[in-house]
Order: structure tokens, then sequence, then C-alpha cells
């Protein structure tokens, strides 16, 4: 039972995929503009992440490596599909605030990682706990970035009114401020790893990528 | 044997994981289907009676114009419910404009759009989208409204989609008013 | 008229709505890959051309997708779609034109799940975009990212000899140099309507 435990708590913090493993770095800067939007984004993505390493797991012996790429991406982008209809049809709020972001789920490199280098590998089960402590550890990060930029940005949290008696900093909300709230968060991220002692090498979004093999992942290394 | 592993065995697991794929997706869209249809037609319809509530039902008009969504006239002859949509930071800006038979802006809906939440998107807010109302139906220059301050490409879309929508009424109207 | 509107949807694309520091479309081969010039120029120049075939290709695509009322299978679709492209770019520069493919050979793979490519074919069928306003945004795109690209790899070069804080060395800095480089092209908002009228 704590095994199962730990592969949900290892991808919240150990290898959050935001800040640690440096994947779906384009959702997490592209989206964030408000906190709620954070939110229905990682869940969004939780969802996928769970379904599709269940059945990238489910599938492990029958697919030859060969065509594994192409196969992984073809379950990908079923629920992803999938997942358009639900929220297009039962949360269309969600869908018109996400836009293109919500396809782009497909190429998120955190889902296709995570069914090469797990799923791929272990029981069905654990990889559907696997997608969900990936998951959950992206919505976290994502719903973090959303509140900073939200608060700083429009002065409100959750779109509630926070009367803060300055005018907010519109910078925050535009993309310039994504880059830099998401910088400074890892650079904390990095100053609580020294603490701690648990520095990591970061690359950038070669680790998971499934192309890691070809290009090396020679650069971009923190 | 090898043949069957090297070649055929890929292509037929591809397929099979395709025509899977299909199924489960077009038995979904058949479930999902409706109740989107339904939900964009009861956002379209509580737009049309926000915008002009004293109209009882509308009867939709054709028209030709290039960025103009729907035309509808009100049944009741309480005037008009145009919405147009015009290329913002982040896609189209669309808006329902209401005209009164006279040829006057009674109100101006700007409907979700994809702008930068709290920068863009405050042209559906009140402050911006109240206005147009009295303002005759006549092409408005830039100059003539407020736009939002930080988001002039997104203030300048929604003038562009209500000029639209302005042409639009003219055009249906016969240049009348 | 025709040419100011796609010289209009060409430079916006590179300048006003640049995929890279705009849309965030991308930022993994733009974190990734831009710390030589030439690698930088490389990838670009691969993603360019891959955006360009895959529009050709996925336009066409969805007329016949509308046409069968199949609009749903649209992501499954175009992904693969993109998929097979790069494999056959790929197959095609090994076998006819090897220089090529020694330069360009090792980014094609990474095109696959490049968010760009599947986000400009989506893109263009969303703002009903005609066939040759989608190819001229396709390009425009693809030059955009070379040119965010090539800038970014020019600051970098700055960036690696810079002494940051010990806890912003590395990724964190360079998150930071681009959001001086976004901020940057904030600037040019309104400027391509202003010159071309539209």
């Amino acid at each position: 039972m704590n095994q199962k435990l730990s592969i949900v708590w290892n991808g919240i913090l150990k290898e959050n995929p935001s800040l640690r493993l440096v994947l779906g770095t384009c959702p997490t800067l592209a989206v964030t503009t408000l906190a709620v939007n954070g939110l229905g984004m990682g869940l969004a993505a939780t969802f996928v992440l769970i379904c599709s390493g269940a059945a990238v797991s489910a599938l492990r012996n029958v697919i030859p490596s060969k065509v594994r790429l192409p196969a992984y991406i073809t379950i990908i982008a079923a629920f992803v599909t999938l997942l358009m209809m639900l929220v297009k049809a039962y949360l269309p709020a969600l869908n018109s605030a996400l836009g293109v972001y919500l396809p782009l789920i497909v190429v998120n490199c955190i889902i296709l990682g995570r069914a090469e280098m797990f799923a791929s590998k272990n029981k069905v089960f654990d990889s559907a706990l696997d997608g969900l402590g990936m998951g959950l550890g992206f919505t976290l990060t994502l719903v973090l970035m959303g509140s900073i930029r939200e608060i700083l940005g429009s002065g409100t949290f959750f779109g509630l009114d926070l009367h803060i008696p300055m005018d907010p900093m519109t910078v925050f909300i535009t993309p310039p401020g994504g880059f830099f709230v998401f910088g400074i968060l890892m650079g904390l991220a990095v100053l609580l790893e020294n603490h701690t002692g648990h520095r990591i090498e970061r690359r950038s979004s070669c680790e998971g990528c499934p192309s890691a093999g070809v290009c090396g992942g020679e650069e971009g290394q923190a | 044997m090898s043949t069957w592993s090297q070649s055929f065995k890929p292509i037929l697991v591809l397929t099979v994981v395709c025509l899977i794929a299909g199924i489960v997706l077009s038995s979904a869209n058949v479930l999902t289907a409706p109740v989107i249809v339904a939900y964009e037609e009861a956002a379209n319809n509580e737009t049309y009676f926000t915008a002009l509530p004293e109209a009882d039902s509308f009867t939709s008009v054709p028209c030709e114009l290039a960025g103009v969504t729907a035309v509808l006239r009100a049944d009741n002859g309480a005037g008009w419910v145009i919405t147009a949509q015009a290329r913002g930071y982040g896609g189209q800006v669309p808006a329902a404009v209401a005209f009164s038979p006279e040829g006057e802006i009674l109100r101006v809906i700007m409907m979700p759009n994809g702008e930068t939440p709290g920068l863009g998107q405050k042209v559906t807010e009140p402050d911006f989208a109240g206005q147009f109302s009295g303002m005759a139906a006549q092409s408005l220059s830039l100059e003539d409204i407020d736009a939002v301050s930080g988001a002039t490409i997104s203030s300048r879309a929604a003038a562009a989609a209500i000029n639209l929508a302005i042409e639009a009424f003219q055009s249906v109207t016969g240049g009348a008013a | 008229m025709i040419a100011a509107k796609l010289g209009a949807i060409f430079f916006s694309m590179i300048l006003v709505n640049n995929y890279v520091l705009v849309k965030f479309l991308g930022i993994c081969p733009f974190l990734g890959v831009s710390k030589q010039l030439s690698s930088a120029v490389g990838m670009a120049v691969a993603v360019t051309v891959v955006m360009a075939m895959a529009t050709a290709v996925t336009w066409p695509l969805q007329q016949l997708l509308e046409r069968f009322d199949l609009v749903y299978l649209q992501t499954i679709a175009f992904i693969l779609v993109i998929a097979v492209l790069v494999q056959l770019l790929e197959l095609f520069l090994k076998k006819f034109i090897p220089p090529l493919y020694v330069a360009l050979g090792v980014y094609l793979p990474l095109i696959t799940t490049n968010c760009a490519v599947l986000g400009v074919t989506i893109l263009n069928i969303d703002e009903g975009y005609s066939y040759i306003e989608s190819l001229v945004c396709a390009v425009g795109a693809g030059i955009g990212f070379l040119l965010a690209m090539v800038l970014f790899s020019g600051v970098r070069r700055r960036v690696e000899d810079a002494n940051p804080p010990k806890c912003m060395e590395g990724l964190p800095i360079t998150l930071i140099a681009a959001a001086i480089t976004a901020l940057s092209f904030t600037g040019f908002g309104g400027i391509v309507e202003n010159i071309f009228g539209v």
C-alpha cells in the first residue's frame, strides 16, 4: 500500500513534471493567466495521463516496439478527443478559456514521456497511479503559477476581488510575465533543493522526451 | 514467421488501435453531440434575449457580409439583434448588437472570447460594452470609443465587430434610419 | 487588398503573434536547442518546412472531415498526418538530399511532438483562413520561430557568461532572459495592422 502511495507522491514532489522534469512547459506558461484556468488545464491533463497510462500499460505486450510511438500518439489523441467532447458538452466555459491548448494536450511531452518511461514498463494499476501523481503535480504547479499571476496581474484570486489597494501589475498576465514567474518559481525550487540536498540536474525538456535518444539531450541542462 | 512479426504485426496492431479509437470516439460523439448543440443553442438564445429582452421570438434573416454570424429580426417588431466578429489578440472577438427599429443601438453584448483574461477580456464588461447604448447605427470611428487601457487590439477588434453589425443592419434595413 | 491581407498575416505571425514568445507554442525546442546558433537555425528551418507541409495537407483534410461530418476526429487525424509527414520527409532527405539530411535529420523526430506544428494547423482552421492564407500563416509562424530562436541564442551566449545567484543558474535565469526577450516583442503590438491598414 505504501508503495502505491509513493508512486503518486513521486509525481507530486520528487518528479514534479513542471518544476523538476521541466516537461509540459507550453501549457504551464500559456494558460496560467488565471488560477482557475490552471486548475482546469491541470485536471484535463490528469484525466488524459491516467487513461493513457492505463491503456498503454494494458497494451504494452501487444504493441511492437517498432510502431510504439505512433500507437501511443493515437491512444493519447483518442483520449484527448474524448476529453474535448466531454468538456464541450459539460464545461463549455473551460473549453473557451483553454482554446487551442486543449487539443494540444496531445503533444504535451508529460503524457508521451510518461507513456514511454513508465507505462510501457509497469502494470496497469501502477501506471494509472503514476498518471494520477504526475497529473496532480502538474495541476498544483499550474494553480500556483495561475494564483501568483492572477493576484499580481489582476488583483483577483479565483475570480474573487482581493481589494488590493494598488493598481494590478498587468505585465504579469502578459506573456513576458509568464516566463518571469516560471523562472522565479524554478529558482525557488532550486533554492529549496540546495537547502535539503536534493538538487537534481535539469535538462530543459529533453529528459522525458521520447526522442531524447536522438538529440542526445546534450543541451540546455541546469 | 519473421515477416509476420517484422511487417504485418506492426501494421495490424496499428490498424486495430486506430479502429478501436475510431469506434470509441464515434460512439462518444453520438452521446455528446446533441448536448453540445443544445448548449450552443441555449447560449445563443440567452445572448439574443439579453441583448433585446423586449423581443418575444426571432426570425433569422440571411446576410452575406463576411464576419457577420447571425442577423435576427424580433417577430414583435422590437428591433434587431445582429452578431458579428472580428480578429483580436487571441482569436475572434464576437459581439451581439441590438438595434431599435429606428436605427439606434440599444445594447451591445460582448460574447465570450479568447482574449487575455483581466486585460483584453475586459471588453465584455459593462464599462466597455455599455458605452455604445444610445448611439446611432452609423459606422463608429476609433476616436469615438473609450478603449480598455492596455488592450488596444482587443478594443479595436470589439469596435470592428460592432461596426460590422452596424453595416449589416444598414444593409438588411435598406440603409434606412 | 489580398496582398495586404497576406502581408498582414505574415508579419503579424512573425512579430505580434510570435508563436514562441507570445503564444507559448514550441517552448521545448526554444529552451532546449537554442544554445548554439547553428542548431537553433537547423531546428527552426526544419520546423518551418514541416509546418508548411503539414498545413498544405491538413487544410484539405479538414474540408474532407467537414464533408463527412467527422470534425471530431480533427485532433487525431492532424497529429497522425504530422507524424507520417515527418517520417516521409526524413526518408526523402536521407535518400535524395543527404547533405540536408545531415544538417536537419537530427531535429526531425523531435518535431512530431512540437506543439507549434499541431498548433498552427489547428489555429489556421479556427481562424477560418483560406488555403493560401493558411500557407502564408504557417510559413510566417515558422519564420517567427526562426527569428525567436536566433535572437534568443544570441541572448543566451551572454547569459552563459553572466554570474547570477547560485539558485538561478542555468534554466531559471534562461527563463528570465526569455521574459525580457518576450517583453521586447510586446512593442510590436498594433504595428502590423497600421502598416497594412487592415
